[in-house]
């Protein structure tokens, strides 16, 4: 019989209690209990803080009856800007929270939201110029003149009309 | 994390991710000139499967050479040259229409020479 929630230790220390099915969202922890089988003590979650885990289990638990990804990686059927409107309202947090979450749906291992975040990062970087997109995620330009030239003369072609 | 940076890119349109993403930082620019699946994105690189899809920044700025117009039969093309036809759709290319962009155009090193037509190439 295996259990039907389970309880998860952020990296800072807090204990979080989910059902079975909404964690196993999670390939890597999916994975983790078909090997060590049930447990009853709290899994700890290293890389994850309390409120990014609870960011996280709040999206699982919205799509927790949706099909598995298929692991069909090709891009062509979904368009590139679909974000459902749940989603869309879901990624409204500050920039920080936004990279936390990418990182976290990386590590733990769910394709759904890590593709919702970088879609929604791709978002962000749309139609924005070489500066505006430096400016949005605080990059140095560390190209010399000459180098940024010779790649925008490049692709001027394409350049906006 | 590069994977991160590239699964972000390939969500980009074409268009930014040639004119501005390249642009951000030396970072950014070695990704996507190094990431096969970018590379396959900007139609630099040819990708062996999935449903043909047509370079979409050529069709938008030579859009004679592209389909729906079925290609046009030999002699039809000889008489729409005597008719004047074809210099008249000529003149709506990005590269005419556009007289200040000619030079961009024209460069020996302007991208789009490198660029496929469609995806996969046939």
């Amino acid at each position: 019989m295996s259990a039907q929630m389970l309880t998860f230790l952020s990296n800072d220390g807090v204990e979080i209690t989910i059902a079975r099915d909404v964690a196993e969202r999670s390939v890597l922890i999916k994975n983790m209990l078909e090997d060590l089988g049930d447990t009853d003590e709290a899994i700890p979650i290293p890389n994850v803080n309390e409120a990014v885990l609870r960011k996280v289990i709040e999206w699982c638990e919205h799509h927790k009856g949706d099909p598995p990804s298929t692991g069909d990686d090709d891009d062509s059927r979904r368009k590139t800007t679909d974000i459902d409107e749940w989603d869309q309202k879901f990624m409204q947090v500050d920039q920080e929270m936004l990279f936390e979450i990418i990182l976290a749906a990386n590590y733990l291992d769910i394709k759904g939201l890590l593709d919702v975040g970088c879609k929604t990062v791709a978002n962000m970087i749309k139609g924005k110029s070489p500066e505006e997109i430096r400016k949005t995620f605080n990059i140095q330009n560390d190209f010399t003149p000459e180098e940024e030239d010779q790649i925008r003369r490049e692709n001027e072609w394409a350049e906006d009309r | 994390i590069p994977e991160i940076l590239e699964s972000i890119l390939l969500q980009l349109d074409m268009r930014t991710l040639l004119t501005a993403a390249q642009l951000v930082c030396h970072e950014w620019r070695a990704l996507i000139t190094q990431s096969c699946r970018l590379q396959e994105k900007l139609f630099f690189r040819p990708r062996m499967h999935g449903p043909p899809v047509p370079n979409p920044l050529l069709a938008e700025v030579f859009p004679l050479v592209f389909p729906p117009s079925p290609p046009p039969l030999p002699g039809r093309v000889a008489l729409a040259e005597k008719s004047g036809f074809r210099n008249l759709t000529f003149r709506y290319l990005d590269m005419i229409w556009n007289p200040r962009k000619q030079a961009a155009y024209t460069r020996t090193d302007a991208s789009w020479r490198r660029m496929l037509i469609r995806q996969p190439p046939v």
